[in-house]
This record gives C-alpha cells, sequence and structure tokens, in this order.
C-alpha cells in the first residue's frame, strides 16, 4: 500500500477541435482525491465538469485532445493506457454511476442479466454471481432483491432505477466511483435517501468518491471537500466546511449567494450572476472570471492569476488572495 | 376576490389493463389524480410539490384541457373547460400557456428561433403586420439579444432555450402560465434569471403562474401558495410561509425536513420516510399515506381523514403534526 491518492488529476488540459477553431475546455487542472473521501466538483454548465470525468473514464470523443497531463488511479496514469488496459480497468477499479438511470441500464434486459454480466471478471458460478447480485440490491435497499432481480429496468421507479445503478458500480468495490449528477433527476425525498445511502456504502468499500454536482446543498452534506471549476478552470478547492464559510474565489462567493438555499429572508427577486460565461476559443489573458467579476482590479485584464492558499482554501486562482499582486 | 381558474373534485383516469384482465376482475382504470380542488387567482402563484409519480402534470395538463378522460369541474373565467368543443379549446390556448419541463426538447429542431416564435400567432391565425417587431419585443422581454432570431434550438444554451419556452408561451399575452418544472437542469445563477423573469411578467402582467417543481427552496421565495401532492390527491394545500413554518401533514413535513441544507454544521433533524410511493394499482386503505407515516395509528389504517381547513391551509390527516400549536391557537 502505498499512500498515494485514489485520484491525482496534474496539470489537465483537454481541447476540442472546433470549425472555428481550437476551444480549450479545460486548462491547467490539478487536484486530488484521498482515499476513502468524497469530493465534490461543482460548476455550472459548460465549466468543463463534464469533458473532465469523460477524460478520466477514457470515454472522450475523437474531437477531444488531451494536451497535456497526467492522471494517476493510485500508481496507474490513465493517460498512458491503451484501450485494452483502459477496458480491463472500468467498472473494476474504477466506476461511474451518471445522470439517468434508465439511459444506463439496458432496457431489455433483466436487472439480474444485467448484473451478474458485469460480473465476467469473476470466476465463479452462476449461481455465485446471482447471490452477489441478490447482497447488492440488499445493501442499497430494495425490498425482495431475488424477486426484483428477475424483472425489468421500467419496472422499478426512478430512485429505485438509481440504487441499482450504484449497486452496479460498486459491486467490484472499486477505488474511485465518479457520479455524474445521480440525484438531479430526484425528488428531495429520494435524493437525501440516495446520497445517505452512498455515503454508507462508501464508509463500507472504502472507495473514494468524485461527485459531480450543482447542487450546492448536497455537496454540504456530503462532500469532504469541494473543487470548484469555472470556464475550464478549476479555480478554488479546500474543505467543505471552510470554504462554506469563508469562500475565497469571488465567483465562489456569488454561486454560493445565488443559491435560493441560502437566501434566508423569503425575496422575490433571487440573485444572479451578471454576464455569461466567455468563450473558450479565444481564452482571454488574463482571469476568466474578470469580465463578471465584482471585485476585479487592475492585473486580473492581463496576468493570469497564480494558484495560491487563503483562509481556509487549498487553491484559489485569484489575484485578490495572492500576496505577492499589490492592491 | 374571484378566482381565475377554479378546480373543483378533478379527476384523471387512465385506463390500465387488457379485456383479459379486465374478465378476471381487474381495475379497468388508474386514477392519477384523484379529486383536486383549488382556485388561482390573476397575478397569483400557487407551486405544486410532489414525488415523482403524484401526479403533478397529469393535473396541470387536465388544468390546460389537455387531459383525456377527466371528470370534475375545471373554470376558466367562468367557462368550463371540460365542456368545451374542440374551437373553444383552441381559443382557450391563448389564455392558457405551457413551458415545458425540457426546454430544449421542446421546441421543434428544424426551426429559427424568429420560426418557433411565429408559430403561436400562426397557429391562431394571426398575422401582425410588425412580425419583426412583435418578435424583437419578446425576446427583449426575455433578455435574449435580437441575433438570436435566426439561431437553431441546438445553438442554444440550456437557459436561452428555456427563456425561448417562455417567450413562446407569452406570444399571445397569456392570463394563465402553467410552467413545468421551469428550472429543471439550469444552473443556480441561469435559475434565478428564469424566475425574476416570470415574476417580473407576473408583476407587470398580472399572469397567474402555476408553477410545478421539486425544488422547494424555490418554492419559498416565488410561490403565494404551495400544494403537496401524494398519489394524486392535496394532502396539504396553504399560504407558503404557513406550511413552511408549521407544516401540518406529515408528508409535508418530511419533504420539508428532506431539504438539502446549504450549512455543513447543520444537522438537520428528519422525518425518515420508509419504503416508496404505493402504486395506483392498490390505492391503500385508510390515509393512503398511512404506510410511510412515522406517526400511522390504527385508525390511520381503517378510516380515510376528512379535509381540515383553517383560514390559511387546508389539509387531510387524522394527526396532524404539531397539533398542540394548532390548538393554543384556536
Amino acid at each position: 500500500m502505498t499512500d498515494r491518492p485514489a485520484l491525482s488529476v496534474r496539470n489537465l488540459s483537454v481541447s476540442y477541435d472546433t470549425p472555428e477553431g481550437r476551444l480549450r475546455a479545460l486548462r491547467g487542472v490539478s487536484f486530488d482525491v484521498q482515499k476513502g473521501e468524497i469530493a465534490g466538483l461543482v460548476g455550472e454548465s459548460g465549466c468543463g465538469k463534464s469533458t473532465l470525468m469523460q477524460t478520466i473514464l477514457g470515454l472522450l470523443g475523437g474531437a477531444a485532445a488531451i494536451e497535456s497531463g497526467e492522471i494517476w488511479l493510485g500508481d496507474t496514469d490513465l493517460l498512458t493506457l491503451n484501450r485494452r488496459q483502459m477496458r480491463r480497468l472500468l467498472g473494476d477499479r474504477l466506476s461511474a454511476v451518471f445522470q439517468d438511470p434508465m439511459k444506463s441500464l439496458n432496457p431489455v434486459l433483466t436487472i439480474g442479466r444485467q448484473m451478474t454480466d458485469i460480473q465476467f471478471r469473476r470466476k465463479a458460478s452462476r449461481a455465485d454471481k446471482r447471490a452477489r447480485a441478490i447482497e447488492m440490491l440488499d445493501k442499497v435497499q430494495i425490498p425482495d432483491p431475488a424477486k426484483r432481480l428477475d424483472q425489468y429496468p421500467h419496472e422499478f421507479s426512478g430512485g429505485m432505477r438509481q440504487r441499482v445503478a450504484i449497486a452496479m458500480a460498486l459491486m467490484a468495490e472499486p477505488d474511485l466511483l465518479i457520479a455524474d449528477e445521480p440525484t438531479t433527476a430526484l425528488d428531495a425525498t429520494l435524493e437525501i435517501r440516495t446520497i445517505e445511502l452512498l455515503r454508507e456504502l462508501q464508509e463500507e468499500i472504502g472507495c473514494a468518491v468524485l461527485f459531480i454536482t450543482h447542487h450546492l446543498g448536497v455537496v454540504a452534506e456530503l462532500c469532504d471537500r469541494i473543487n470548484i471549476m469555472y470556464a475550464g478552470e478549476l479555480v478554488e478547492h479546500g474543505g467543505t466546511r471552510a470554504i462554506f464559510d469563508a469562500p475565497q474565489h469571488p465567483y465562489t462567493e456569488l454561486l454560493f449567494a445565488c443559491d435560493p438555499a441560502q437566501i434566508k429572508e423569503r425575496s422575490r427577486a433571487l440573485p444572479t450572476i451578471p454576464g455569461t460565461v466567455p468563450g473558450l476559443i479565444d481564452v482571454p489573458p488574463g482571469c476568466v472570471f474578470a469580465p463578471r467579476c465584482p471585485k476585479r482590479f487592475a492585473p486580473c485584464d492581463s496576468l493570469h492569476p497564480r494558484p495560491v492558499a487563503s483562509g481556509g482554501s487549498d487553491l484559489v486562482l485569484c489575484h485578490l488572495r495572492d500576496p505577492k499582486v499589490p492592491a | 376576490m374571484s378566482a381565475l381558474l377554479s378546480v373543483r373534485d378533478l379527476e384523471v383516469a387512465f385506463p390500465i389493463g387488457g379485456l383479459l384482465s379486465r374478465l378476471r376482475g381487474g381495475p379497468a382504470d388508474i386514477r392519477g389524480v384523484a379529486g383536486v380542488s383549488f382556485d388561482l387567482a390573476a397575478g397569483e402563484t400557487l407551486a405544486l410539490v410532489g414525488e415523482s409519480g403524484s401526479g403533478k402534470t397529469t393535473l396541470a395538463r387536465a388544468v390546460a384541457g389537455l387531459g383525456r378522460n377527466v371528470s370534475g369541474n375545471v373554470t376558466f373565467e367562468g367557462k368550463d373547460i371540460l365542456a368545451m368543443d374542440a374551437a373553444a379549446r383552441h381559443r382557450l390556448r391563448r389564455d392558457v400557456s405551457f413551458i415545458f419541463q425540457d426546454a430544449v426538447s421542446s421546441l421543434s429542431p428544424r426551426l429559427t428561433v424568429r420560426q418557433l416564435l411565429e408559430e403561436p400567432f400562426r397557429i391562431h391565425g394571426e398575422t401582425p403586420d410588425n412580425m419583426d417587431a412583435k418578435i424583437a419585443d419578446l425576446l427583449d422581454l426575455v433578455s435574449l439579444p435580437p441575433a438570436m432570431a435566426d439561431r437553431r434550438p441546438h445553438e442554444l444554451s440550456g437557459g436561452q432555450a428555456r427563456r425561448v419556452g417562455v417567450a413562446r408561451a407569452l406570444a399571445l399575452d397569456p392570463k394563465l402560465i402553467i410552467a413545468d418544472e421551469p428550472t429543471a437542469g439550469l444552473d443556480v445563477s441561469v435559475q434565478g434569471e428564469v424566475l425574476n423573469l416570470l415574476n417580473d411578467l407576473r408583476e407587470r402582467l398580472g399572469l397567474a403562474l402555476l408553477v410545478i417543481t421539486h425544488n422547494l427552496n424555490i418554492v419559498r421565495h416565488i410561490a403565494d401558495r404551495m400544494a403537496i401532492m401524494y398519489l394524486g390527491r392535496f394532502v396539504e394545500l396553504g399560504e407558503t410561509d404557513t406550511v413552511f413554518h408549521d407544516p401540518r401533514h406529515p408528508y409535508t413535513a418530511a419533504l420539508l425536513s428532506a431539504n438539502p441544507v446549504v450549512d455543513p454544521e447543520a444537522a438537520p433533524e428528519r422525518i425518515t420516510l420508509e419504503g416508496e410511493m404505493p402504486s395506483l394499482l392498490r390505492r391503500p386503505a385508510g390515509c393512503e399515506f398511512h404506510g410511510r407515516c412515522p406517526f400511522a395509528r390504527e385508525l390511520c389504517r381503517t378510516h380515510a381523514p376528512e379535509v381540515t381547513q383553517d383560514a390559511a391551509r387546508r389539509f387531510t390527516c387524522h394527526y396532524p403534526v404539531g397539533v398542540a400549536s394548532f390548538l393554543s391557537q384556536s
């Protein structure tokens, strides 16, 4: 056993080839997810969350190119693996739960068939695999698992389907689980049940979880640490409590302020972040958030901020927090 | 206060099963909405809250005259919607418009934004002389730049597509807008924009809004009143503030307590619900919530509770939550 983090992303840059030019979707992203830790990844649509997830899982499309960086899963650099080696890893040491369980489950096969199929690596009898599937369904609190195993996905409710997807993802007890907005399609009561379940299973299995979401309440309840992305860059990361107490990056601060759950007094007019996310084909030389930032000052337009530790955050990409930049 | 929309004992049935199962004595239909009554005044916002499958969308469609097998009474400006013929229903669409849940897929991918915005006018046989100005106005109303008119849906972001949907709903100056999950899938920063827009239009144009959502944080900010649905019925309906601060029905209390709190320090006290929502095929006897209710007693298993009505709300429960404070008030 080494003390390496479960996942370590180093200086990752990914771009897409588009008719208008090279779209630089991820630029110099670095972060770690420690063993047994649940890390949140938060950001608006188009900030690069999905690109990051696809890069880690090796699912990037043909128009995408990895320009630089390393992705370490324990002591394996995923970016040096070929397709076959990557394939061997997926569903074993690395697995994922996606947003829509109806789309990730095969509608024409029974749950049981799908749950035994994905155990193809195990040398065990069908009965053993079936027993393992029943055990997993029981763990995700599906009542009467032996009977439910012979049913099709459409016979399950939305919340149950997502729990089945979680059971399948955790079946091989992976080192890292990537959960891409797994509760977005669920209602409040189911959402809480699902994240509580995820936490219990995570503690039992001891895997690390990268939880992608834009629901800040879920991050606050579930995650040990959070990573905040904006326009292809990681702008802040640190312990959940520290960041919620005192966000260091102006974007984090505004994002939190926009969340209706954060506003205690009832108000008909909700805050927004004026302006739009910049195009990523011609990325401005300065800070990417500068055009929308209420706190921008002289260096923001021309100089790209360097990562610094500030307050309770381990990394902030903002000139305001950099002691070497004069105010 | 006269109601713009008045709904009484609304039921929506879905036929199920084949001849064989019916001969065996199985039910011929299930009731997706089972006896719902409420009023909505001009300029008012009512939020419908409930789990998926509780009948929110079915109710909204029936209210807009889009449902089949609907019984009960729905009047809009004193006219009975359910008794309308096709032509009258067609005219009703001018006054009652719908914002659909999935913004991108509710827009035809083959049409430009301009054509999408012209569509409501064409459907109602209107060709205003100043169509271009109308479209510019609509785009302006939803804060989209005029250049957007020539884009197609796939070239729009989620928030922009949502705003085109809102502009379409507003094209013919409706009196009631039914918005099905108007902010689902939107980022928090954009979500505020769409909600502020709807609220602004409500104030300026006196629109009535029926908003379906499962985001309780939004409900708290935008809705005057809220209704909580379970198995096709309202278990509680009341002023938003009242319901939030002092829920009566255990299901409401459970929903409110499940709302994730954006404060890592807070350890909220949760009311945990057992099991899943029962199937509509087998509605439980007595109070339909008793199987999942942490406070259920013997009476709940056998007798369906009556509606309790007071000034600010109504609910259906034998043993309402916080009943002590309720008694001391009355």
